[in-house]
């Protein structure tokens, strides 16, 4: 697991130290209140699945905030790791109350799972 | 005269004064200051004063439990009553004047919203972090309640995830618009 990133990551050393098990132990402890890994079953914020390769604000039936859809970002490695760290820092005005994820390895073990949800 | 006697006098006397001359302040013309409250407490919604109430009242029952859950309900209750008592303060009193608005009255006594409004487009960022901070505490009261098997308490965490939403999808825009349509009605009148 975890390898997901291997290939076309422009960070192959955050791809390296990925653990998708751990990542989605810290999916359900952190973001599954919000966040569901099922396709098209949004909650309060949309779904996860294939998150990993889409452009921000595109998960059908999901109304995103103006500053979400409006942030042109292509989730990969490096956007997720940016955005998962600080959220309201990357997108301004962006509605996920979330604070960000600080913990370096937690964030990396959370992409590599977010990267096996398709 | 016993001098406890005239101490006390003195000070009955001196008391009695001060009212009368707060009396006398608030009744003359051109006392505003004294003629009312120096910060008038608006009142909120009836609804959402309800569902305040109920949603304080389901965490006040799980904090009383003695194990994982009551530990996080207890954490989330007080950021969740930090978090009413701003709301209460200047973002939800602005929605109270919603119906008028609507029905196309705005009035000067509804200047105050004015001054509630821009307070909350200066603390946009406190409040959105008060947001962030309820949302983890009610992820922990979820994990404890999924660990503890208690259904009443993961179904109130998760609806309580998605007030949060609502204030920022719904309840602070509005706020201001209040604000906001009453300084340009007001500034054409």
């Amino acid at each position: 697991m975890g390898l997901a990133f291997s290939a076309g990551c422009s960070v192959p050393s955050l791809a390296q130290a990925q653990d998708a098990d751990a990542g989605k132990t810290v999916f359900k402890q952190i973001c599954s209140i919000c966040h569901d890994a099922v396709k098209d079953r949004n909650r309060v914020g949309p779904s996860m699945f294939g998150v990993v390769g889409r452009k921000s604000g595109e998960v059908p039936g999901f109304h995103y905030s103006d500053p979400n859809k409006s942030s042109n970002l292509t989730w990969d490695a490096v956007t997720l790791d940016k955005y998962l760290s600080s959220p309201r820092t990357m997108v301004p005005g962006t509605t996920m109350a979330y604070a960000g994820l600080k913990d370096d390895q937690k964030r990396k073990d959370l992409i590599g799972y977010l990267s096996t949800l398709r | 005269m016993n001098p406890m006697i005239a101490v006390c006098s003195r000070l009955l006397f001196v008391r009695v004064m001060f009212i009368l001359f707060l009396i006398a302040m608030a009744i003359a013309p051109g006392a505003p200051a004294l003629a009312q409250p120096a910060s008038i407490v608006h009142e909120i919604p009836q609804s959402i004063r309800l569902q305040h109430e109920e949603n304080v009242r389901v965490l006040g029952d799980l904090a009383r439990d003695h194990g994982g859950v009551g530990r996080a309900a207890r954490a989330a209750l007080d950021l969740l009553q930090r978090h009413h008592a701003r709301e209460n303060e200047y973002i939800l009193p602005p929605l109270t004047l919603l119906p008028a608005i609507a029905a196309g009255a705005i009035t000067k006594d509804m200047s105050w919203a004015i001054a509630m409004a821009d307070k909350l487009k200066a603390t946009r960022e406190e409040v959105f972090f008060e947001h962030a901070a309820i949302t983890e505490a009610m992820n922990d009261l979820l994990n404890e309640a999924n660990l503890a098997n208690n259904a009443a308490a993961a179904e109130f965490a998760m609806g309580a995830v998605a007030d949060s939403l609502s204030d920022m999808e719904v309840q602070e825009p509005a706020a201001i618009m209040v604000g906001d349509a009453v300084r340009t009605r007001l500034a054409t009148q």
